[in-house]
């Protein structure tokens, strides 16, 4: 194939419709003649930037397009306000039954004690549990 | 390594992966490392000629690279049912291609399209898990390709009696193509018939015709055994009948109705039927190699195509899809082919180089190919509608 590809058949390698015989020659020609490789060089960077864009983002991992969505955000921005206002509800909860659980055993006289509870953890539950017996429920 | 065998083997995984959507798969990644793999690991031989050194190395590189336990851990990959499909549709293409028309075509396929070499999305499913349900072994792209090929020959020119079945049992896919069938004949009858031009005068009466058409195969209402022709006559007849209605309810003195033709002659046989396009005078006209070039089923294919019309100048629907935006779209080029940056296409053609202006031109012109390419797609997926 000495002269020049035409543009009908260099179209139809584009667009995978030779046969393999034919894709062959072209190839082999293509080797050779730089005219030729450019014309299809310049039919691959226009479908890549026309289509380009689309084609990456099939190529991205469903867990990348997953991270990088909106709803992913929205979703940890969610998580993060629940998450947040049930460990203060938690917090405030357990102040109040130790509270309450210390006025009972107390009478109510050191209703003006101040307790370091807003830390209250197990080691805590622990202790009261020692000090008060059964009495304790938490 | 030597340049050119790096090149050489550049342009046979470019292809490889175009053909065979190996990327898309997950098969390959970075094509040039490939390349560059596959022109170190398997270059020419002496006196191998170009032929026999692609064949050679492809082969050894699918090989090495285990394409065959590749393609059994994708059966279930949609990616990878896509490609089987295109490919045997690249096969049953080439088979309508070169093939005489069959007569379930000539009397149910319009003009230019095919039913009996065509395969619908059900054909497809049931294909694939007749051939691939047990993954044959493939060692390289060029078996995988083969297996398709004979596939699309062994089960391709579909039996008119299969396609007559899915007409009975109402599917769309040879439905649709038989409506776009009698679009033609209804012009061409009620021109002849009752004078009647434009398609937006015609549309009562084909859509009618095909309601009545549809419902009679449906329901089962044409004299068993049903083939092809009896289809067509049917429809014919109908279309005479209110042809003649429309004749009647328009004439001003009485109408011998009988006059007007009924049968489906063997004149009209000839004229409708036997001809490779049906083109009366101010018949819409069919450009003859577009339904060869597109696989509408496949994305890519339509894609493909689209680039093919707006490079090559000489396509007959070049002019078609660029008109009026030919001056953006030489600035497009220069930014997507000649990988000129947007500054330097401002500065070439506006000679502005720096400062705010420059910014200011700049978005403006990225914004003017954004809106372009959106434009040109628009009117390019417009032009298909009218071409299907």
């Amino acid at each position: 194939m000495n002269r020049h590809i035409d543009i009908e058949t260099l179209s139809r390698y584009f667009l995978n419709q030779l046969s393999s015989d034919e894709e062959t020659a072209i190839q082999e020609h293509l080797s050779h003649c730089h005219e030729c490789a450019d014309r299809l060089d310049a039919m691959r960077k226009l479908r890549e930037g026309m289509f380009g864009d689309e084609l990456q983002e099939k190529q991205q991992t469903m867990l990348f397009r997953i991270l990088r969505s909106g709803w992913t955000k929205a979703a940890a921005a969610i998580i993060l306000v629940i998450g947040t206002g049930l460990f203060t509800a938690e917090t405030i909860r357990n102040r109040n039954n130790v509270v309450e659980q210390h006025e009972i055993i107390n009478g109510g006289k050191n209703s003006e004690e101040v307790f370091a509870i807003d830390t209250f953890d197990k080691q805590d539950s622990v202790y009261y549990h020692n000090k008060y017996g059964d009495d304790f429920k938490f | 390594m030597d340049q050119h065998l790096k090149k050489d083997s550049l342009e046979l995984l470019t292809k490889e992966c175009e053909h065979y959507r190996l990327k898309r798969l997950g098969f390959l990644r970075d094509i040039r490392k490939e390349a560059e793999l596959l022109a170190s690991r398997f270059p020419p031989k002496e006196d191998e000629t170009f032929a026999q050194w692609k064949s050679r190395c492809l082969r050894e590189y699918y090989r090495y690279k285990g394409f065959s336990a590749f393609c059994r851990d994708n059966i279930d990959n949609p990616d990878f049912e896509t490609l089987v499909r295109t490919l045997i549709n690249t096969y049953i293409q080439k088979a309508f291609e070169s093939s005489p028309r069959t007569e379930t075509d000539r009397f149910l396929a319009p003009d230019l399209d095919t039913v009996s070499y065509a395969m619908p999305p059900s054909l497809f499913q049931e294909l694939y898990t007749i051939y691939f349900s047990a993954m044959p072994s493939f060692g390289n792209t060029s078996e995988l390709d083969r297996f398709c090929g004979s596939i699309a020959g062994e089960r391709f020119p579909v039996d008119e009696a299969r396609i007559i079945g899915s007409l009975q049992e109402n599917d769309n896919f040879y439905w649709e193509k038989f409506y776009t069938k009698l679009r033609p004949i209804t012009d061409a009858f009620c021109y002849q018939m009752s004078g009647i031009t434009g398609a937006n005068n015609t549309h009562d009466i084909w859509s009618d015709t095909c309601i009545s058409v549809n419902r009679a195969v449906v329901e089962h209402r044409l004299k068993e055994p049903v083939d092809s022709k009896a289809i067509i006559s049917y429809s014919v007849g109908i279309l005479k009948n209110k042809n003649k209605e429309l004749a009647r309810s328009k004439a001003r003195t009485p109408v011998d109705v009988d006059t007007l033709q009924y049968r489906l002659t063997a004149e009209d046989d000839e004229k409708y039927f036997n001809n490779p396009i049906t083109k009366p005078e101010n018949f819409p006209s069919q450009i003859p190699s577009l339904s060869t070039y597109i696989d509408y089923s496949d994305k890519e294919s339509v894609q493909g195509y689209f680039v093919v019309i707006l490079y090559n100048k000489e396509h007959p629907l070049h002019d078609t899809l660029v008109k009026g935006y030919e001056d953006k779209i030489g600035r497009m080029f220069e930014h997507y082919i000649d990988g000129m940056s947007y500054e330097e296409i401002v500065a070439r053609h506006y000679g502005i180089t720096d400062g705010k202006k420059l910014t200011k031109e700049c978005a403006r012109l990225r914004q003017e190919t954004k809106r372009l390419k959106n434009n040109l797609l628009e009117r390019f997926y417009k032009m298909l509608e009218q071409y299907r």
